[in-house]
């Protein structure tokens, strides 16, 4: 029957059959409770932390049996032990494990002290957890009370400053926006450098889906030894997230509440109505022709419109788009459990009204985490993970799909007309800018820009999706330290979008409406099957041999379908009938298996000395048919110096260890089927010679049999150090990976009928060092604080390209009037061998040329007041080869830090994390629009250049054009910088250094004197801001900006108009029962 | 007791878990629902006519391939030179070799029985299209780049096996592999239908094969005997073929005449803007008063020599609205227009209308590639060559031309008719230079140019900077070269 069976799952079930189907015997040990009953003692008591909080669920054993309890909500207990006993072991996770006596009395009052130690806490690791005292990997660990610190309910912004080597950008302010994380650098180019999130086992989770008060700890894998065990989805580290479960105890219900209000964290600096009328009236001014053909400047405000402006009138655009938003957050969860069956169920709402009109998110979660003993050799469990989420967002960052910046709101709602309003007199939008002029027809600003209030509420962008995660296991414990697990997991996604341009938008104006729908389900399917052995020989050899067999199954099936010319505004893209057009229209059917069998060996020697050893073979449907096994080893040695006898008494040093490991890891970057060759649509031709068109199918790609997975190779070193029994740590980790085999498009002999394949070639380096530091330098008694800094270094090298390549372009820019992509060399960033990944590329600006440089500037065909930029090769021109190669910024911060603390006083808490970086730099894209003469709305254009302010990079508009007709300045010779061709100019590269108050929580536990008169055993009411003070040079909304290229390398640092972050104050409130 | 057996139960399930359970439940082998690869496609007639029109695509799209000048030396496109580069020109070589690429994987399938089922006949007329198509390519990148790499159906996988120079073989051994794709093609395809008039058929193949021949029997291998094959291929087609001349020269470009009589084979286009359609915009050979990009500008010196006659204002622009969307406009001559040159005429207004001149939309031009006038003079031409002199229907045939060029007996043309009494490289010459007028802007001059070796004397004065003889050939693009090897003089 088992040979037979076809589905994997349908064994399980038929395996929990059979191991219920035995019956279960009465065990030997229940017959000796009864035998010994009689002579039993009953011991109560209460179970305390330092400040005289019951531990709930504390362990209470009568010694030397596995006779034992846990504390109640209450912190109580009641035990019922032999006469003869004499003491027992109260512990709990983060304490230091005590024993009481209780040969004199039967009533114990245990104050339990704060294991600032954590050397015996356990660790989860890939596949199993081992002491952290073991640990000989470089793994960083967040406790979940630490990530519900924030207050936006999202796991990804909360790992922010929270763990060394891990990068945390928060890039897109939007509800339900994404965040880039990266552990030790990208390794990838066209790969994805995203982590592998691991839940409870599940691997390949979308992190921002987690509800944070779900999450008991979070592991950050950085080491190859750490990372192996995932072996080829493991080289851009793994963050293993444990959730809640229950404990065997009486309920616990808890309710949480937080609520509060956004606002915009910063506006940009903009030209006022009036100044802008006046900047308009002096450029217009310039423009009076030649000596020879003058014509009279047509001036497009007078002194009364510009004094009206300055009386208030005008629009701020700012102020139209944004709002005051709001964030409610309701979470309730009832736990619990007895020695059979303990449970941990959760449910919560997340409701978000974004700042910016018209965008909201809400978010419906429900946990529910149960496990089962069935009797002394098996026990299981089920987790459950529902959610449901749904968001709309009008067109940010990169823009609409229809690719044109001019129709997305955060980049209009700077450049827009500050002069004209928002509706016209017969209550419509004016959708462009007006005209000035005593006729109304000089145009003073920027023609094409939409109106960003229309495009925002006139656009649905609908984003839908319902995540659905099952997760089973089966633990047998077969002998002494012998024990296997089997789990079965699976995850069905469906996420469906929706957008609708609509006839008062940009892209739908002429169309009119344009739209499109999409959906698309992802089934996830994992099987592991572990096999864990423990033993300890001769009481120095401490073994521990784990074995897996894992399956993975991965269904991916969607649809796209685009119309326009829709009949009814209204309904839209509701009514597909009612469109006159079909535009783009594809899907997919994709199906990826990932079979392994991996292995582990925790060898330790008298505490001393630790190795570690894995290894991984990976067989994937994605790797070519030449290349369908990927093999991913792993070693790593660990040294406890203070386990020596010469530091073994040691007062002051606690802990040293010194860890050094090598191992390889994989990318598995290759999509489904895109080894083999294929047969593509696309190819029309008029072919019968009718007038129409006949369907072409060419060969679309060549088959590469040869691909693989990536392979990073990473060696670490690290020192743990522990002082005055752990209550200052240190940790430091310095590393190299090297990235090999990098997945990018090979140039191909044109005989061949193709231009590029996919190919491995190429490699990257990162290098770096992580240095973290807890300390808790004021304990005991009524006050303590606890403080903890993490700050890593990164360095990354392009090393290798494809065929010798020099460089590889990164396209980063959708039009709109901002020239920073044009290709061949010429695109703002670049790979560049030799050099690191996210430099920009482009002319150095030196400033704008003076009055006394007029001669030099001359011979360039410049007057005073343009810009100047370094002539590099020195031949009189400004040409896009020579000068537009400069190195002119990199996006890569020299450090990322945090800095969290910790401080309580009675039943006060003050938890406040200030977070940062220094040395990166950001191409403020956004201010080649705004520092335009012509039509800029930026502040900056009150700097520009004129002979008495000439120390300015913003180009002037002070010489008339019969002014410099008359200066004979020939032909530009800067011609590939200006006129709007190429706009990578130094002089956009901007400081993104910042620190920040990320979060700050002011909390107050209600004294349980108050509490027992209403009955409620536990209510914490707190005061929590995100985001409050942010220090930084950038002049953007927010230096934590990257417009481009969320997933793979070098599109970093561009700020083109991304939803702003904004601050946030929040109140809460805990009650549990 | 008890306890052991169940420990032996656990171990064996556990066992069997890991050995049974695993690895059977999925193979590592991917099979694609989405998405056709060459094992499962080309199942069908339709499947393999959607490879034939995708090789068509290659050359021949919206802004791509043959719809732009192309700016080879002919000594009639403005703005050419014969300074090469080594990577001038390297676009043909891609082109032709993507349609080989996707026509050879036609031939592959249909050898190992994709068709089967069909009838003979129809698994024959594909696979004769299949080879008509691929002769038709390796006849442009021989005589672009001639010793080339011939890469049939069986031919190894390119990818995973490169090239060596050894790869390129001698230029006669090209044209015997074309010349037998043509036979088959002759043999095998349809005949003529009206309804898919663009689709080869055996006439078409046939004089294909007829300007092999005349090819062959002039430079660069000028063996002789291929004159008289030539001929009667030639001969063959305009007596017993389905086409006919028009009349009236005015007529034969006229979009509304697409798919006339004159035409065997021509660079299709779609009239219509559907999504999908690919289709040559009216403005891509006009001048910028008329919406044009300024890419279709004629060598004034080349005019000079044209014959006054109705032809000349038809096939060529020398007068042109200031404004065409200025009905009040004047109409300037091309020496006071922005680009300073004459333009091509056959592609412009008169023979479009407004609407398909203008906007970049689609106008339903075909870009000729056989046509039965060129049948006529290749007749002319290698009839004379063949033998020791014109013989009378070859001078007729070339008169006919001449005559309607004119504007029919007695019209008010200027040009002289030939006559059976000049000598065999007078009437040579006429011909040649016949051609010139009548079929240029249709990609064929440079190939005359270069079969003729007119190089270095169509590029004077003005043109010929840089020539050498090693400019009979195009250069290799420099990465495939550093595979097979590159041509002299690069």
């Amino acid at each position: 029957m088992l040979k037979k069976a076809p589905n994997c799952l349908n064994i399980f079930f038929v395996l929990v059959f059979i191991f219920n189907d035995q019956p279960i015997r009465a065990d030997s040990k229940f017959a000796d409770l009864k035998v010994t009953f009689e002579e039993a003692k009953i011991i109560t008591g209460k179970v305390l932390d330092a400040n005289n909080e019951p531990l709930i669920g504390a362990t209470v054993l009568e010694k030397g049996t596995s006779n034992g309890v846990v504390t109640d909500i209450d912190g109580k207990f009641s035990i019922s032990v032999d006469n003869n006993s004499s003491a027992l072991m109260i512990s709990y996770v983060g304490y230091v494990s005590q024993e009481v006596d209780i040969s004199s009395s039967n009533t114990v009052e245990v104050v339990m002290l704060s294991d600032a130690t954590t050397l015996n806490e356990v660790t989860v690791i890939g596949y199993g957890s081992v002491r952290k005292s073991d640990l000989s990997g470089s793994v960083s660990s967040v406790k979940g009370t630490d990530l519900r610190e924030l207050p936006t309910q999202r796991v990804d912004q909360a790992l922010q400053g929270r763990a060394a080597g891990v990068s945390v950008q928060n890039t897109d302010g939007s509800p339900g926006g994404s965040t880039i994380i990266r552990i030790r650098g990208g390794n990838s180019v066209n790969g994805g450098n995203n982590a592998l999130v691991v839940v409870d086992g599940l691997q390949g989770v979308d992190i921002s889906t987690i509800n944070p008060n779900d999450i008991e700890a979070v592991e950050v894998l950085k080491d190859a030894s750490a990372t192996a065990i995932y072996g080829a989805r493991g080289a851009n580290g793994v963050i293993i997230v444990m959730t809640k479960r229950g404990s065997a105890a009486k309920p616990v219900i808890s309710y949480n509440f937080s609520g509060g209000s956004q606002t915009l964290a910063k506006k940009l600096d903009l030209l006022s109505p009036a100044d802008f009328a006046r900047k308009a009236n002096a450029f217009a001014a310039t423009q009076n022709g030649t000596p020879a053909a003058p014509i009279v400047p047509i001036i497009p405000f007078t002194e009364s419109q510009i004094s009206a402006l300055a009386n208030g009138g005008g629009t701020d655009w700012q102020d139209e788009l944004y709002r005051s938003g709001s964030l409610y957050n309701h979470q309730l969860s009832i736990t619990g459990g007895n020695n059979q069956a303990r449970y941990y169920v959760s449910g919560g709402m997340v409701d978000q009204q974004g700042i910016v009109i018209n965008s909201q998110y809400k978010r419906y979660n429900l946990r529910s985490n149960l496990d089962l003993k069935v009797n002394d050799w098996l026990s299981g469990g089920f987790n459950l993970n529902v959610i449901k989420a749904k968001g709309n967002v009008p067109p940010v960052g990169e823009g609409t799909r229809f690719g044109d910046i001019l129709g997305q709101v955060i980049n209009t709602v700077a450049r827009f007309d500050p002069v004209t309003p928002v509706y016209n007199e017969a209550g419509g939008y004016n959708f462009r800018a007006l005209r000035g002029g005593p006729d109304g027809s000089k145009i003073y600003a920027d023609p094409d820009v939409w109106n960003p209030v229309a495009t925002a509420l006139e656009t649905k962008s609908e984003r839908n999706s319902i995540i659905n995660e099952v997760s089973t296991f089966l633990d047998f414990k077969i002998l002494e330290g012998l024990t296997f697990r089997v789990t079965g997991s699976a995850a069905v996604n469906n996420s469906d979008n929706l957008n609708y341009y609509s006839s008062k938008t940009q892209p739908g104006r002429g169309a009119p409406g344009t739209g499109n729908l999409s959906e698309d389900k992802y089934q996830f399917y994992q099987n592991s099957n572990i096999l864990t052995y423990n033993t300890t020989i001769r009481s120095n050899h401490k073994v521990s041999l784990t074995g897996v067999a894992e399956q993975q199954l991965n269904l991916g099936k969607g649809s796209f379908i685009s119309a326009n010319g829709f009949f009814n505004d209204l309904t839209g893209i509701n009514d597909f009938g009612g469109a006159s057009n079909i535009g783009d229209k594809s899907n997919y059917d994709t199906k990826t298996v990932l079979n392994s069998f991996l292995g582990r060996v925790n060898y330790a020697y008298a505490d001393k000395y630790l190795l570690t050893v894995s290894a991984r073979a990976d067989g994937s449907s994605v790797f070519g048919a030449n290349n369908k096994w990927g093999y991913f080893p792993s070693a790593a040695v660990a040294w406890r110096i203070t386990e020596e006898g010469f530091l073994k008494d040691s007062k002051t040093i606690s802990n040293l260890k010194l860890r050094a490991s090598w191992g390889k890891t994989g990318n598995q970057a290759i999509q489904p089927y895109q080894t083999l060759g294929t047969v593509g649509s696309g190819f029309n031709y008029a072919y019968n010679g009718d007038g129409s068109f006949n369907i072409g199918y060419a060969l679309a790609r060549p088959g590469n049999p040869d691909l693989k997975w990536e392979t990073t190779a990473q060696s670490n070193l690290g020192v743990d150090l522990g002082f005055f029994n752990e209550r200052l740590t240190a940790a430091v980790d310095f590393y190299r990976k090297v990235t090999s085999d990098l997945l990018l498009n090979a140039t191909v002999e044109a005989y061949t009928g193709f231009t590029s394949k996919l190919a491995n070639v190429g490699s990257i380096q990162n290098e770096g060092m992580e240095l973290s530091i807890g300390a808790t330098p004021i304990a005991g008694g009524s006050f303590t604080w606890n403080t903890n800094i993490v700050t890593s270094f990164n360095r990354s090298k392009v090393l290798e390209l494809s065929d010798g390549a020099s460089f590889i372009d990164i396209r980063t820019n959708t039009g709109g009037g901002y020239n920073i992509w044009r290709g061949g060399n010429n695109s703002l960033k670049q790979l560049r061998v030799g050099e690191p990944v996210n430099q920009m590329i482009g002319y150095e600006v030196l400033g704008t040329w003076g009055t006394d440089e007029a001669e030099e500037a001359r011979k360039y065909g410049q007057a005073p007041g343009s810009i100047k930029f370094k002539d590099v090769d020195g031949d009189g021109r400004i040409t896009r080869g020579a000068d537009g190669q400069q190195v002119i910024g990199n996006s890569d911060p020299n450090v990322i830090f945090g800095w969290n603390n910790s401080l309580t006083y009675k039943g006060f808490g003050l938890n406040f994390l200030l977070q940062g970086s220094y040395g990166n730099e950001i191409f403020n894209a956004v201010r080649i629009r705004l520092d335009s003469p012509a039509y800029g709305t930026g502040a900056n254009l009150n700097n520009a250049w004129t002979p008495d302010n000439q120390n300015t990079n913003v180009p002037g508009f002070y010489y008339t054009s019969q002014e410099i007709n008359m200066m004979q300045l020939g032909p530009s010779r800067t011609a590939d910088a200006t006129g709007g061709a190429d706009n990578r100019w130094s002089n956009y590269v901007e400081d993104g250094s910042y620190v920040r108050l990320k979060n700050i929580t002011l909390s107050y536990n209600l004294p349980s004197s108050l509490l027992s008169k209403i009955k409620v055993p536990k209510l914490s009411v707190n005061v929590s801001g995100a985001n409050l003070l942010t220090f930084t040079n950038y002049t953007g909304y927010d230096p934590e900006v990257s417009s481009f290229n969320l997933r793979s390398a070098g599109g970093d640092g561009i700020d083109l108009s991304n939803y702003p972050s904004s601050k946030t104050i929040m109140f809460g409130l805990n009650v549990s029962f | 007791m008890i306890k052991s057996i169940h420990t032996t139960l656990k171990l064996s399930l556990t066992c069997l878990i890991l050995f049974t359970w695993f690895p059977s439940c999925q193979d590592l082998t991917e099979e694609p629902l989405g998405l056709s690869t060459p094992e499962s496609f080309y199942n069908t007639t339709a499947q393999c006519e959607a490879a034939f029109a995708a090789s068509m695509n290659a050359l021949f799209s919206t802004w791509g391939g043959y719809q732009n000048p192309l700016g080879l030396p002919d000594g009639q496109q403005y703005g050419s030179s014969l300074d090469y580069e080594p990577n001038s020109f390297n676009d043909f070589w891609s082109w032709h070799f993507k349609a080989i690429t996707n026509i050879n994987a036609v031939i592959k399938a249909v050898k190992s029985n994709s068709l089967a089922g069909n009838p003979t006949s129809v698994i024959n007329d594909i696979e004769g299209q299949a080879k008509f198509l691929r002769a038709f390519n390796y006849f442009y990148l021989v005589r672009y780049y001639g010793k080339i790499p011939y890469i049939d159906e069986e031919t190894p996988d390119l990818i995973s096996n490169p090239l060596t120079p050894e790869s390129r073989l001698e230029i006669a051994s090209v044209y015997d592999k074309i010349e037998a794709d043509l036979t088959f093609a002759a043999a095998n395809l349809n005949d003529y239908n009206p309804s898919t008039h663009g689709k080869p058929n055996r006439w078409i193949a046939k004089a294909l094969l007829a300007k092999v021949y005349l090819t062959r029997a002039t430079a660069p291998l000028n063996q002789k005997d291929n004159y008289a094959k030539a001929r009667d291929l030639a001969d063959d087609v305009i007596k017993n073929g389905p086409y006919d001349l028009l009349p009236n020269v005015e007529d034969i470009f006229k979009t509304a005449n697409r798919g006339n009589s004159e035409i065997l084979f021509a660079f299709q286009s779609s009239y219509a803007a559907e999504t999908g359609s690919e289709y040559m915009p009216g403005n891509v050979w006009a001048p910028s008063e008329m919406d044009g990009w300024s890419g279709g500008g004629v060598i004034p010196t080349w005019l000079d020599n044209f014959p006054e006659q109705p032809r000349r204002a038809s096939y060529v622009l020398e007068n042109w609205t200031a404004d065409i969307y200025d009905p009040s406009a004047p109409i300037i001559n091309w020496s006071e227009s922005s680009d300073g040159t004459p333009y091509t005429g056959k592609y412009n207004m008169p023979n479009l209308t407004f609407d398909e001149q203008v906007g970049g939309g689609p106008s339903g031009i075909e870009i000729p590639i056989l046509r039965l006038a060129d049948v006529y003079l290749m007749y002319a031409e290698a009839a004379n060559m063949a033998g020791s002199g014109p013989t009378q229907l070859a001078v007729d045939r070339i008169n006919v031309i001449i005559e309607r060029a004119n504007g029919g007996p007695g019209g008010p043309g200027t040009e002289a008719l030939a006559t059976l009494s000049m000598s065999q490289a007078d009437f040579d010459k006429k011909v040649i230079d016949e051609r010139n007028f009548e079929l240029c802007f249709e990609g064929d001059r440079y190939f005359d140019v270069l079969r003729k070796r007119l190089l270095q004397e169509v590029n004077l004065p003005d043109n010929a900077q840089g020539y050498d003889e090693n400019d009979y050939f195009l250069p290799i693009p420099p990465f495939d070269a550093e595979k097979i090897g590159q041509n002299p003089g690069y």
